[in-house]
């Protein structure tokens, strides 16, 4: 219940740090490969600190605190997301200039100048909202892209990924310390102790992740995709065996060491949904200035 | 919070063009949130479910994903990098 509290601002994190790859689009699997060595130090450090702020305890006479137990890891969130929203007022400008300077380089390559007008229509916010949206794809009307077959089944595989991995991994943070409390299980953890858990594991497969960033540019993503589930299933019908066998057979080892091989595979199976979808979707893009556009368009609408 | 994934998608959806690509990343994105969602609640009734049945489910997503990539593995060849 108290990690449960703790875990949906986790998880409100997560969702926000899927955002900005909506902007990474075309660093592809670097990038994304980026994004996820940030999603596990955030694995890491979120339940070691949801574990630690636990220990701050409730005071003399239970819950007579403000700051205790229970809240502080709301607190620590809500100062952190005050700061958060404090850096993108601050460094707002700064995207948009980014943004600028790659359609600028998009405009070389496609040699539209008419286009220049439509991005200045993005640069100042609110009162443009709606109307840059729709005359820059009309430009690019003959590029439309039709599906094919293969197009749709990789969208579907891709989307899959994407669902199962999350799936799996939100659902793992979230029962560990349900399970490892509960009386299905022989270890009766605190909270403390589950999130030390899953932060154990998560800092041990941090440098994995971390050397996939490098690696992970010479290697085919299908190839990664292959590799990251394949790990995954390891962890996930050893602890399935595990249970089966008995859940006396569950000590903090081969718990960890499922939860090791589960949080590998799936976070690096994560890093190839969107740089492969974006990569089998090539040039067929409505221009790559819209994109941008679009980017630019959905920031401002995203800190309204 | 489900539904405000939703609702959030279905906002920028409507500065998408129908049929482009970016329409599927946005898709892409709806279906990692919500996958991150309906996990932390499938996770938080893993014990009630039985744990076996937990983390059988969890397999047989990833079951029906290898089926799925390893039928289409010619078409998911793409450039490195």
């Amino acid at each position: 219940m108290i990690t449960g509290v703790a875990f949906t601002f986790f998880m409100y994190s997560k969702k926000y740090c899927s955002d900005p790859r909506i902007v990474g689009i075309r660093r592809r699997t670097t990038l994304a490969a980026y994004l996820v060595v940030g999603q596990g130090a955030g694995l890491s450090l979120g339940p070691f600190l949801g574990g630690a702020l636990y220990q701050v305890g409730f005071g003399p006479n239970g819950d007579r605190l403000v700051f205790n137990g229970f809240t502080s890891p709301a607190w620590f969130m809500a100062a952190a997301w005050l700061l958060f929203w404090g850096a993108v007022t601050l460094f707002f400008e700064d995207v948009q200039e980014v943004t600028q300077i790659t359609s600028h380089a998009g405009e070389i390559e496609l040699k539209t100048p008419r286009l220049q007008p439509q991005e200045r229509l993005a640069d100042p916010p609110p009162p443009q909202l709606s109307r840059p949206t729709s005359p820059p794809q009309d430009i690019d009307e003959g590029e439309r892209f039709v599906l094919g077959p293969s197009q749709w089944g990789v969208i579907i595989t891709m989307c899959w990924f994407a669902m199962t991995c999350f799936f799996i991994l939100g659902s793992w943070e979230a029962n560990i310390p349900i399970f490892a409390a509960s009386s299905e299980s022989s270890l009766r953890y605190s909270p403390f102790k589950s999130g030390n858990l899953i932060a154990i594991g998560g800092t041990t497969i941090f440098p994995l992740l971390l050397a996939n960033i490098f690696v992970g540019k010479r290697v085919q993503d299908r190839m990664t995709l292959a590799a990251g589930s394949f790990i995954g299933m390891v962890g996930l019908i050893m602890f399935e065996a595990l249970l089966v066998r008995s859940s006396e057979n569950i000590t903090f080892a081969t718990l960890l060491v499922s939860w090791m091989f589960v949080a590998l595979g799936f976070n690096l199976s994560t890093t190839c949904t969107l740089s492969l979808l974006s990569k089998k979707l090539p040039g067929e893009w409505n221009g790559r200035i819209s994109t941008v556009i679009q980017c630019s368009n959905y920031a401002v609408r995203a800190t309204q | 919070m489900a539904g405000s994934a939703l609702l959030f998608s279905a906002a920028i959806m409507r500065f998408v063009q129908p049929s482009s690509a970016l329409q599927w990343l946005v898709l892409l994105l709806t279906v990692h949130s919500q996958g991150r969602v309906t996990g932390a609640i499938w996770g938080g009734s893993g014990v009630i479910v039985g744990m076996k049945n937990y983390v059988g489910l969890q397999i047989a997503f990833v079951g029906i994903g290898s089926v799925l990539f390893s039928t289409l593995w010619r078409d998911l060849k793409a450039k490195t990098g």
